[in-house]
């Protein structure tokens, strides 16, 4: 490597960390998204076609309608926690897995926007949460508690048809 | 609120916390969300028969009992390190439902000191709990909460499969 790149490098990750040490909080959150973010869409890439229509029993939702559900919701976390009006409604419309796919990265796409320009002092002013107040944080730290308790329930559903969740797979 | 946002509401588990309790500050949202994982874990450990602690929904998963053994292995050591108290002792050879539900309530008792103790100076407080060096003290307890939401995904499934419904899903009162 040249040592102008090697420079920039160092520079580039000095900022980063800068970044972080000011922003201890909304910084964890970021990464805890973005792990949960990776695992929830290396899942839905992972689970065969012909598999999204599967459900454990018939009183839970599909492993198609869990993406639908997680898609919608990141939606109504995200676009509360930016102070916008926006619904998606994925899970009761969608069926595909390349149309689920699709919708929830998108849901993500729109979320990396919030998530990427939150700060410790953005996360503490408050925004509307159905009617309620709330810290923009909260909203946020939330939406990635919903997402891993569904991630859970994908987990299971991976598992019992035979495929290794993201989360488990091991590191290259 | 839209008709269709008011349905993903109710289809929330992790609302019943968020939506009995205001939550204006970064302290108040956390205990919230403690609160209703804490909720569900309980209720869900309490529901499932005895007999179903040994289940598990495929060979190469974790019995339920050992689900509820690893939130009180996890919870316990973190809120303890959190706490800057002993660590309890490994639920992980424990495998009756009596065993495992008091264990569970150890565990849930020592992250209620932490947890209901917060306030919003612990905003800028630093821990060392787990991997790593010290991290932001609210940053470690919504770790705890994102765990025990991702192990409790785990646990209603299960449930489900035993035709027991899962606390969050239970009519409102």
């Amino acid at each position: 490597m040249k040592p102008l790149s090697l420079m920039t490098m160092a520079l580039a990750l000095g900022c980063v960390w800068t970044l972080s040490a000011q922003n201890p909080l909304s910084g964890e959150t970021k990464n805890f998204y973005t792990q949960i973010k990776t695992n929830l869409v290396k899942s839905a890439e992972k689970m065969p076609e012909a598999n999204y229509s599967f459900q454990p029993t018939d009183s839970v939702r599909t492993f198609g309608q869990i993406i639908g559900h997680v898609a919608d919701a990141e939606i109504l976390f995200c676009s509360a926690a930016k102070g916008e009006k926006k619904d998606s409604n994925a899970e009761k419309t969608l069926k595909s897995k390349a149309e689920l796919v699709a919708a929830l990265k998108d849901s993500f796409s729109y979320c990396d926007g919030v998530y990427n320009s939150l700060t410790d002092a953005s996360g503490v002013e408050k925004v509307k949460f159905f009617g309620r107040d709330m810290t923009r944080l909260g909203v946020l730290n939330f939406n990635i508690a919903h997402s891993n308790e569904h991630y859970g329930n994908i987990v299971t559903y991976l598992r019992i048809k035979g495929l290794v969740p993201p989360s488990s797979e091991s590191s290259k | 609120m839209t008709r269709y946002s008011m349905m993903i509401l109710g289809s929330l588990s992790v609302a019943g916390g968020l939506y009995a309790q205001q939550a204006t500050t970064e302290a108040a949202a956390l205990k919230a969300a403690y609160n209703g994982i804490k909720n569900n874990v309980s209720k869900a450990a309490a529901k499932m028969p005895d007999d179903q602690y040994g289940f598990k929904a495929t060979p190469d998963i974790r019995t339920y009992g050992a689900l509820i053994a690893h939130i009180t292995d996890a919870n316990g050591r973190t809120c303890a390190a959190v706490a800057g108290s002993t660590p309890p002792g490994s639920a992980g050879s424990k495998t009756s439902k009596a065993d495992l539900v008091e264990a569970l309530k150890a565990s849930f008792d020592i992250c209620d000191g932490v947890f209901n103790s917060l306030s919003d100076e612990d905003a800028t407080k630093t821990v060392s709990a787990g991997r790593g060096g010290p991290r932001p003290k609210f940053a470690v307890l919504w770790g705890v909460v994102t765990h025990s939401n991702e192990m409790y995904g785990y646990m209603s499934v299960y449930m489900r499969l035993k035709g027991v419904v899962p606390p969050s899903s239970e009519p409102r009162q």
